[in-house]
């Protein structure tokens, strides 16, 4: 019975997971449309010819709903169509290309950030109102207070430009230390939302009844905090990962534009500024799919793990 | 005369909060400076001086903050970055809180089918990526400062809207207003004297946590060149202006950071402060 | 000598007006069981907080404890005595428990810390235990949450948890106050085996004097932090030496007084209630389809005259405040009708006109949620005058509700107050005078003292009973403590699971109950005098939390007299005079008072 619950809750949050990527899909290739002008306008006038070759070549004569089946259907093969910019790429081999550099960034902050968070918040917590606990608390508060579009510049101000320790841009180095600074930027902001998060949450935890009694229990503190205490604090941090992971999204467009990684934010910040449409269309849709994804994979994780959830 | 007791109580315990009297104390002074500022100082934000370019701060010719790679004085352009900041700030988070206070309070009052038809819309937006979608609608559309405030406005109201229609919810089982039902006090009055007054402190905290959240996503664009445009500018366009001179002038970028670092700290902290005075659950941890 | 001895015990907390705890000093022998009583507020809690050591770091503790001639002060003084020779069952179960971990789990954890089983024979372990304190189905409920579990078992866990470390000390905080009375007679009849059978200590933590009358054999008073007395049960039970323990033991007592007279002998029904059924339908999270339905009242029928109480009793669950919700009209879907002097009222609030609606008033259980908090003590009562009346002038209208204060004895220098800035029982005042200005004819109190102390209680009681005799006021008076529904109540209603299980004159039903839960409900009170033996649990188990329908009584799994026929037809309430009853051997049986 157990198990069947869990297991038609998963289900349902698939089921709900589908029609909001389609609203995704329509609402983004809509603006597309609905935007007055195409992607050529701002070039030199080009012959009537040409420019009608063009829109051929890019199946811009269609009307909308032929349009949209053709993208929707490339979209199932994986084919998000030609690129404005760059003919003789197709959106998908741009983003493939980029794509797994972005992944490592990411992957990498991602646990950077959940290692320095949850021991700070965890500390901190466990020594309430000490000066340890006040020097994180103000170090959290001040770092969810610093853009992450200035964390990026100000690391390569003293690491690279004054202090010389690491390569300050992509292209200029090799080997592994050029991911140090990045994973470090992107990871940041989110080591303070974490730390922010992990400290309330174990507090409100520590003070509640049930501690109490395992303290009248004579259990340790050990046993306390990692029996008794370390799950039902966990649980408000597992449904901040879905805005964690866009965090990291976002920041990546800026860090990779300020360390010129040669990844997926770069590829989007430049169709963008390019006007690139099918390009910026493709990577917005890959990252939405992404975050409901993995949106999906928490609430589904937090089903499995929160017993007042599961059954009711 | 009840409601202006009760928020006499509150103004008695913000001010015995230090923290928020000295973090608001801070962003006025921001602000006042923002308005003053520029019109004291001899340079405009336009006038261009290609023999002064990249200066450091000095107090000759009274470039305060020195002068950014065009020359220009950079004292007063950080203040118009501050001002528009700020403006498009508060603007954006009052649209939020307008659409997000009585979307949240009908879906919350009305409850039922109307509450969850609403609520599966905004669980719905909320799993977007929305910071993309407006950088997609800055590159199909012309870049304008209205379209930054919807931009803006439109992934802020989802936190408002939520939060409020879960204090209405809650607010509406309470036994109180229970009570005032049974008396015979009409809906209307229900919602004017019985909710409101107990979601205000709510919405005042989430508001202050709001403003920060719109310069962020403001300065986001606009350091992406997506947001404010040239000669106009912003905090985020003056620290993506200091990137690429801060090898030679390291206070064209560290001058606008810190001042937006600051007005961020400052609405944190002041969010923060606020939410310990007003939010009684938080005051129960 | 003194297995526990407490001298000079202080409490302060920086900020607080005055000590928690301020001079405090008893002992307890080794075996012996002590009851520690006193209303709240009055440090009971917190001294048992100080004995383990659990008291927040911001409490200052000065005084000496020792325990077993050890002296209990420093740090780590406490550590190797919790469970091992002290074990704590504290009030509220559901709270006191880890809701992440299932039951074997956590006790598991407890048998682990303290050497007395490895990680593979806990589980065994855990299930003896649970046998051991008389939980059904020990295998299954191990693998339970503690959401999973009723109410008494929950309160099972805690103790087996306390006790599995075999200490010489029970400290029972308050362990049946959120309990129903037939619960709450089982876990006391648990303690008094366990007692039997293993010698410990107990020291037990309660505001009922009945509690500490049938199972302590020395008790000392607190008030205010302060000590009043000490002394044998019966000595002090006999010759209170303080007048502040007179007037707590007056008040228990003034509980267990007899009905009243009936004020008026007008005979019309004023309030109807004519087979009235109240569903819900639930729809947990995880369900996609379908809602299930949950029958909270089933087909109930009942009048209530002018001037008279009907009190209605039952366990938590059983339906009382689903059937008082339905007469005002709050409830969702209901079946069958109200009447009011003979009309018909509308189901729903909203379809009540003005002039209705103030004839049918509430007073809740828990005044800190039915006023508003944004609103002074004077607003709260002009409202309603406001609403019905908003034709009067300000001074007329200021004059009224200053009355109306003055009659429910509130200081009218209170009028400014927020609910917060009133003691509980001021509020309740506050809450009635709300209740009171708009002149109903029939006020439904929902459990309306049960969150009260006993002298706090017997204040509003006598308000009621004024009101009632000054305008012939109808009240329904819900609530689940048989005590004060004796004193106040003329007739008494008994619902189990949704249905009216009897209906009777107040001494008739108290005096020659003819239904076997009514039986068990009466005998789960705790007597007010040490000379009475406590009797055992008369039922056992708790009423499903998800009742089906059954074909036949609801109350056969759990009635020791039940034959064949109970569980296949229902029994009908019989007509007539006299107590009227469903049951199919109601006339069979001779279920007579017990005292």
């Amino acid at each position: 019975m157990q198990q069947t619950g869990a297991l038609r809750f998963a289900l349902m949050r698939v089921v709900s997971a589908v029609p909001t990527l389609l609203l995704v899909i329509s609402l983004a290739f809509l603006m597309m449309r609905a935007a007055p002008g195409g992607p050529f306008d701002e070039e030199r006038a080009l012959p009537a010819e040409t420019a009608a070759n063009v829109a051929r070549a890019y199946h811009l004569d269609e009307t909308l709903p032929q349009q949209f089946a053709r993208y929707m259907s490339g979209l199932l093969r994986g084919d998000l169509g030609p690129s404005f910019r760059y003919p003789d790429y197709s959106v998908s081999e741009l983003i493939g290309g980029a794509l797994p550099l972005s992944l490592q960034l990411g992957t990498l902050a991602m646990l950077l950030a959940l290692l320095l968070g949850l021991a700070a918040g965890i500390s901190a917590a466990l020594v309430r109102n000490t000066f340890v606990d006040r020097v994180l608390t103000g170090l959290a508060l001040t770092g969810i207070s610093i853009p992450i579009f200035v964390i990026a510049p100000l690391l390569v101000l003293v690491f690279a430009v004054e202090l010389g320790w690491l390569p300050a841009s992509w292209s200029g180095s090799g080997g592994q230390a050029r991911l140090l600074l990045p994973v470090l930027a992107l990871a940041l902001p989110q080591v303070a939302y974490i730390t922010r998060l992990t400290r309330a949450s174990m507090i409100e935890v520590m003070e509640s009844d049930f501690i109490r009694t395992a303290k009248a229990q004579g259990l340790g503190m050990p046993t306390i905090v990692r029996s008794h205490a370390l799950k039902p604090a966990m649980l408000p941090l597992l449904s901040y990962m879905g805005p964690a992971i866009a965090g990291i999204l976002t920041g990546s467009v800026v860090v990779e534009q300020i360390f010129g990684v040669p990844g997926l934010g770069q590829l989007f910040v430049r169709g963008a500024l390019n006007r690139d449409y099918t390009l910026v269309l493709g990577i917005v849709i890959l990252y939405a799919a992404l975050v409901i994804a993995l949106n999906l994979v928490v609430d589904i994780l937090y089903g499995y793990l929160d017993p007042r959830i599961r059954r009711r | 005369m009840s409601i202006r007791a009760a928020l006499g109580q509150v103004a008695a315990r913000l001010v015995r909060s230090r923290l928020v009297v000295a973090t608001a104390g801070i962003l006025l002074a921001i602000a006042a400076l923002a308005v003053v500022g520029p019109l004291l100082s001899p340079h405009s934000y336009l006038e261009a001086d290609f023999d002064r370019r990249l200066l450091a701060p000095t107090l000759a010719d009274l470039h305060l903050f020195g002068t950014d790679d065009l020359g220009r004085d950079l004292f007063v352009r950080c203040l118009l970055g501050v001002q528009v900041t700020l403006v498009v700030a508060i603007v954006a988070s009052v649209v939020s809180l307008v659409i997000g206070v009585v979307y949240g309070a009908i879906a919350g009052y009305a409850g039922g089918r109307v509450d969850s038809a609403m609520m599966r819309l905004v669980d719905t937006l909320y799993a977007l990526p929305f910071i993309f979608f407006v950088i997609l609608l800055m590159v199909y559309f012309e870049r304008n400062f209205l379209l930054i405030f919807v931009a803006i406005g439109a992934i802020n109201w989802l936190d408002m809207a939520r939060i409020v229609r879960g204090q209405t919810m809650s607010l509406k089982e309470r036994e109180f207003v229970e009570a005032a039902r049974l008396t015979g006090v009409s809906p209307g009055r229900i919602l004017f004297r019985h909710i409101t007054p107990n979601l205000m402190g709510v919405v005042v905290v989430y508001v202050t946590l709001t403003v920060p959240q719109a310069m962020l996503v403001e300065s986001f664009l606009s350091f992406l060149g997506l947001g404010i445009q040239e000669p106009q500018t912003s905090l985020g366009s003056l620290v993506n202006n200091g990137v690429r001179q801060m090898e030679q002038a390291p206070w064209v970028l560290l001058i606008p950071a810190s001042l937006l670092a600051l007005i961020l700290a400052s609405f944190n902290f002041l969010g923060d402060g606020l939410r310990d005075v007003l939010d009684p659950r938080s005051r129960e941890r | 000598m003194s297995l526990l001895e407490i001298r000079d015990l202080c409490i302060h907390y920086p900020g607080a007006d005055r000590p928690a705890v301020d001079g405090l000093s008893f002992a307890l022998a080794a075996g012996e069981s002590v009851g520690l009583v006193g209303e709240s507020g009055s440090g009971k809690t917190q001294t048992a907080l100080a004995v383990l050591g659990l008291l927040p770091d911001q409490a200052r503790v000065s005084g000496r404890m020792r325990f077993d001639g050890k002296d209990l002060a420093g740090p780590g003084a406490h550590a190797s005595l919790r469970a091992r020779r002290i074990g704590m069952v504290f009030q509220d179960p559901l709270a006191a428990l880890n809701p992440y971990l299932t039951v074997a789990e956590q006790l598991g954890l407890v048998l682990r810390r303290h050497r007395l089983a490895t990680r593979r024979e806990a589980r065994q372990r855990v299930i003896d235990m649970l046998e051991r304190i008389g939980l059904p189905d020990p295998p299954r409920q191990a693998r339970a949450y503690p959401r999973e579990l009723s109410g008494g078992m929950r309160q099972r866990v805690m103790i087996a948890a306390a006790l599995a470390a075999g200490p010489d000390l029970l400290i029972a905080d308050e362990p049946t106050t959120a309990l129903d009375v037939t619960v709450q007679a089982q876990i006391l009849t648990l303690l008094r085996d366990l007692r039997r059978d293993t010698g410990i200590a107990l020291l037990l933590i309660t505001h009922d004097l009945g509690i500490v009358a049938g199972n302590c054999e020395r008790l000392v008073v607190v008030d205010r932090g302060r000590m009043l007395e000490t002394g044998t049960t019966k000595d002090v039970f006999a010759r209170p030496g303080h007048a502040r323990s007179a007037e707590l033991l007056r008040a228990a007592r003034d509980d267990a007084q007899k009905a009243p007279d009936m004020m008026s002998s007008e005979r019309r029904p004023l309030l109807g209630i004519h087979g009235v059924g109240v569903r819900y339908s639930e729809s947990g999270r995880g369900a996609i389809w379908g809602r299930r339905q949950l029958a909270a009242v089933r087909d109930l029928s009942v009048r209530l005259r002018p001037g008279e109480t009907l009190g209605i009793v039952g366990e938590s669950g059983s339906g009382k405040t689903s059937l008082a919700r339905a007469v005002l009209g709050l409830v969702q879907e209901m079946s069958g009708s109200v009447s009011f002097l003979g009309r018909t009222l509308p189901a729903r609030l909203e379809d009540r006109d003005k002039g209705l609606r103030r004839h049918l008033q509430l007073v809740f259980q828990n005044p800190g949620s039915s006023l508003n908090p944004a609103m002074t003590a004077y607003d709260c009562v002009a409202e309603p005058l406001k609403v019905h009346a908003p034709e009067l002038a300000g001074a007329e209208q200021r004059a009224r509700v200053m009355r109306m204060l003055e009659r429910v004895g509130l200081d009218p220098g209170l009028e400014a107050r927020y609910p917060h800035e009133l003691s509980g029982g001021q509020a309740q005042r506050v809450a009635i005078a709300r209740a009171l200005i708009a002149n109903p004819s029939v006020l439904i109190c929902d459990e309306a003292v049960a969150s009260l102390d006993a002298t706090v209680r017997q204040g509003i009681l006598r308000l009621l009973a004024d009101e009632q005799r000054r305008t012939a006021l109808a009240i329904l008076f819900i609530s689940h403590d048989l005590h004060v529904v004796r004193q106040f109540s003329h007739r008494v209603l008994v619902m189990y699971m949704g249905r009216l299980v009897e209906l009777a004159e107040t001494s008739s039903l108290f005096e020659r109950p003819q239904h076997p839960y009514t039986r068990a409900l009466i005998d789960s009170i705790p007597v007010v005098d040490p000379d009475v033996a406590p009797a055992d649990a008369s039922i056992e188990g708790e009423a499903p939390r998800m009742p089906g329908d059954l074909p036949g009584c609801a109350f056969e799994p759990r009635c020791r007299y039940a034959v064949d026929r109970c569980s296949a037809e229902r029994p009908e309430l019989s007509a007539g005079a006299g107590n009227r009853v469903a049951c199919h051997r109601a006339g069979e049986l001779e279920l007579g008072a017990r005292r």
